[in-house]
């Protein structure tokens, strides 16, 4: 796993937390905050907004830890949970795009990157639309499958191949563009 | 996919330098807070439905000793027994009595019957009026036995 949300969590902390202990949900945060914010601003792209997913999934899951049975591991409950509560805030906030694949690239233009903006990944993310860059994340980065894909957007799974496939075409132009444009130089 | 495999790789490369961000310092505060505020929240809606449980159940004490029958402590049990005895001996005596009947005997029982009226009338506990309610039961109870002896001493005449 390429993320913060791989991290263990060590059997004694957790039970802790089962307990009540505020020292080991302070230890819990600050194991995988970075993860959870980094997931929800790789996707959103307003510190505001990543903030309160954040918050969001601490809060739930400080109330939800003592029914954590441990089934899978602790990183990736929370990673699902913080999944599941960006991808909430797309799908409620319109700014964050239109729900059909075909309007998701609508009204974007050619990235037009160049110069500093080339070797810079996140300014390369960040000009995605909203969905488009959650899909590439969730797949790309974090390992989802098309079919946990569909279930999070409450899609089909062609949605999610067909904006991944959209996304990683326009993507490699770029990144092929500027590798030329990296060679030319003398 | 049209993308080939190089820039598949390139892009895949490209992704994994992405940066990892930092949340602002304050927020484990906002998240303890909101968190807190919740909890209040919950344990403020518990205590309002326990305290809806307890009115209920007071509400229900309360109707059970203010109602004439049922649920009653066990010297109220004793007044209704005694009250309920009395009658029963009352209508025994009416039904045997001869007038004017044992004098002494009627005297006593009036005496108790304004002493029972008096207690009722100051709102007495059952405390108080178990033991008049015997008394009286055992003045109708002595006029019984006297009309009974004064029958049977009529008969052998």
């Amino acid at each position: 796993m390429s993320s913060g949300f791989g991290q263990e969590l060590d059997a004694l902390t957790l039970e802790r937390a089962r307990r009540g202990d505020g020292r080991a949900y302070a230890a819990i945060y600050a194991r995988y905050a970075k993860a959870c914010y980094t997931l929800a601003m790789r996707i959103l792209g307003e510190p505001a907004a990543a903030e309160d997913v954040v918050q969001d999934v601490f809060v739930r899951m400080l109330d939800t830890i003592k029914g954590f049975r441990g089934d899978a591991p602790f990183g990736a409950w929370l990673k699902r949970m913080t999944a599941n509560a960006t991808i909430d805030v797309v799908r409620r906030n319109r700014r964050f795009g239109d729900e059909d694949a075909e309007e998701v690239f609508a009204g974007m233009s050619a990235l037009e990157v160049s110069g500093e903006d080339a070797v810079d990944a996140w300014s390369l993310l960040k000009r995605l639309p909203p969905r488009a860059r959650a899909i590439l994340v969730l797949h790309q980065v974090e390992g989802y499958t098309h079919k946990e894909l569909a279930e999070l957007f409450g899609q089909s799974e062609s949605y999610s191949k067909s904006i991944l496939a959209r996304t990683l075409k326009r993507l490699a132009a770029d990144v092929d563009g500027h590798a030329g444009e990296a060679e030319e130089i003398p | 996919m049209s993308t080939s495999h190089g820039s598949t790789a390139r892009v895949q490369a490209m992704l994994d330098k992405l940066p990892e961000f930092e949340p602002d310092a304050s927020l484990w505060t906002r998240i303890e807070d909101a968190h807190a505020r919740r909890r209040r929240s919950r344990s403020a809606v518990r205590t309002g439905w326990i305290g809806a449980g307890i009115a209920a159940a007071l509400a229900v004490v309360v109707l059970r000793i203010g109602a004439p029958e049922g649920g009653t402590s066990g010297v109220e049990a004793d007044t209704t027994a005694w009250q309920m005895q009395s009658e029963a001996l009352e209508r025994e005596w009416l039904a045997s009595a001869r007038a004017p009947g044992h004098v002494p005997a009627r005297a006593r029982l009036l005496g108790i019957d304004d002493a029972l009226q008096a207690a009722y009338d100051r709102g007495a506990t059952s405390d108080e009026l178990a033991p008049l309610w015997q008394q009286r039961n055992a003045a109708l109870r002595s006029l019984i036995d006297h009309d009974a002896a004064r029958t049977a001493a009529v008969t052998r005449i």
